[in-house]
């Protein structure tokens, strides 16, 4: 794994089943997602390189419990297109003998103008950084 | 009663529960869809001024729990409510949303009732004009708090679900 991000589980968070609500990954995963593009491609973000979620699929594992320490999110790059780029990510728990993953997700970016939202091909930066983190599970 | 009058209508002069919710109206229709007009926060939006994606999540959220833990459960479907947790999310972003004081209107059904799992389809749409912000899929699996392990859907509960079958 090139990437990893904390993410510590907030009071609220939690929902009448007495576990982190589903809605709260898309959360977590976020935060650690946008972090990881911050790092990877450089600069600020979301004014140099302007994109948007097209789509995301998640999948359960295992309930998240309201503690401290905080949860690992992984992220790195599935694939890289002429206007998209797909990501991996997984909600982790490294403190024990073998990792324990709660959720996996695949996210799809495309990159936009920011003016006016419609879709650019990735600038060559954005193209070189992204390819370099491209890894398999 | 047109629940699409209600995207025009002030929401809050009094609480109408058929402007929220209505699982009346789309049976005309013959896609038997059940009806949730979700509000909008202020505070839903992000720092690039449209309802962030995680938000989205939690309008399809509240659809669902009145779709399930209300109209489900007049059915006789009332034991999902003691444990239904959610296996899968899918969600393809089709449009971005801004802020508006009208509630946006949510349509759901169930696509898929298997042994042990089901599953929920919507759409976040406006009708007039015609717009989709949000497609999901959502695979729900009821779960045993008590034995701690997931169960198979009851004889009543796929009586019940399959009612609300749609298309």
């Amino acid at each position: 794994v090139t990437f990893t991000h904390p993410v510590l589980v907030r009071w609220s968070d939690i929902d009448s089943y007495d576990h982190v609500n589903n809605v709260r990954y898309f959360d977590y995963l976020q935060e650690a997602r946008i972090l990881f593009l911050t790092e990877v491609v450089g600069g600020d973000y979301f004014s140099d390189h302007p994109c948007v979620l097209v789509s995301q699929t998640i999948d359960y594992l295992r309930p998240i419990l309201l503690r401290h320490p905080p949860y690992d999110v992984d992220v790195w790059v599935e694939a890289v297109g002429n206007t998209s780029y797909t990501l991996g990510s997984r909600i982790v728990d490294r403190g024990g003998d073998a990792d324990i993953v709660y959720a996996k997700a695949v996210s799809v970016i495309v990159a936009v103008d920011g003016a006016t939202q419609v879709k650019r091909p990735l600038s060559q930066t954005e193209r070189d950084a992204l390819v370099r983190h491209v890894s398999a599970t | 009663m047109h629940t699409t009058h209600a995207v025009s209508a002030p929401l809050w002069r009094g609480w109408d529960d058929r402007r929220v919710h209505d699982h009346s109206d789309d049976h005309r229709q013959g896609h038997n869809r059940h009806v949730y007009h979700c509000p909008l926060r202020w505070g839903d939006m992000d720092a690039l001024g449209h309802v962030n994606n995680g938000r989205y999540v939690d309008y399809l959220q509240d659809a669902r729990v009145d779709f399930l833990f209300r109209t489900a459960k007049e059915l006789g479907a009332d034991d999902l409510e003691t444990g239904l947790l959610v296996a899968r999310h899918e969600v393809q972003y089709r449009a971005p949303l801004v802020f508006r004081p009208e509630p946006v209107r949510i349509e759901l059904w169930i696509s898929e009732i298997r042994a042990a799992s089901f599953t929920v389809d919507y759409e976040i749409l406006d009708v007039e004009p015609r717009r989709t912000y949000v497609e999901a899929r959502t695979r729900l699996v009821p779960f045993d708090f008590g034995a701690d392990r997931l169960r198979r859907i009851s004889p009543v509960e796929r009586e019940a679900l399959s009612k609300l079958v749609g298309s």
